[in-house]
């Protein structure tokens, strides 16, 4: 029987980009100063983990006009939100263990 | 230590940032399901008294209600930081849907059927159903 740590997503092993992720759990879709400000972050490092997630998959970053400007929109992937649920529960075994 | 070590404790921690971290970007979601409801009721109200209590007082009544009601989808609807998956799409749809079956409504209503219940009151669940259909649609949409 292997420890529930063996399951636990590599990706989501950095607090910022689990962060985000959980933010997102319960929406379709937020905002960037939305995410960054629920998760006290600043624009650059929020970008960079932002990257991260989109390149394996895990969110989907869209921009949207909204009047004169335009806004980036952010939503989990089927993947992402596989991720975080399997993520969540391997933590659930840990606090159990 | 293993960079995959994380002890029951921290674990612990980090799922109640998480849930806390769902819940607060929720509200916004929840504020425009709130609102459309509560547009859905205005209209029930506002209809069946705008038509079986045809006075003056009774219409004003109404009228402000559900002004009063679409104050609120308006407002959280332009400034929602999170929400439902094709919200723009769905809200738009819903809006005007919404606003079409009022104004039949209204127009056939008062020219037609003042005080005929018959009337009134399927014409006033049908005018709830599309902010009803938003809130039912924007929920499923947020499911895994």
């Amino acid at each position: 029987m292997t420890h529930p740590r063996s399951e636990l997503d590599k990706e989501l092993l950095s607090p910022l980009r689990l962060s985000v992720l959980a933010a997102l759990s319960r929406v379709g879709e937020a905002e960037f100063a939305a995410i960054r400000d629920a998760i006290e972050t600043n624009d650059a490092e929020l970008s960079r983990q932002l990257t991260r997630l989109s390149e394996v998959g895990y969110l989907l970053i869209e921009k949207q006009r909204s009047g004169r400007y335009m806004k980036t929109w952010l939503s989990l992937t089927k993947a992402g939100r596989a991720a975080l649920t399997a993520h969540i529960a391997a933590l659930k075994r840990i606090t159990d263990s | 230590m293993s960079s995959h070590e994380v002890h029951p404790q921290d674990a612990a921690t980090i799922l109640a940032e998480t849930a806390r971290l769902a819940a607060k970007m929720s509200k916004d979601v929840y504020a425009m399901r709130v609102a459309m409801v509560g547009l859905a009721a205005a209209t029930v109200f506002g209809l069946l008294i705008i038509g079986l209590v045809p006075s003056i007082g009774a219409i004003i009544a109404s009228t402000v209600a559900i002004v009063a009601a679409s104050i609120p989808v308006s407002l959280v609807g332009a400034t929602a930081r999170a929400r439902d998956r094709a919200f723009s799409h769905r809200y738009l749809l819903t809006i005007g849907c919404w606003a079409l079956l009022f104004a039949v409504t209204i127009v056939i209503g008062m020219f037609l059927f003042l005080q005929v219940w018959g009337f009134w009151i399927p014409a006033a669940i049908l005018c709830a159903i599309p902010p009803v259909v938003f809130v039912i649609t924007g929920s499923r949409a947020v499911r895994p």
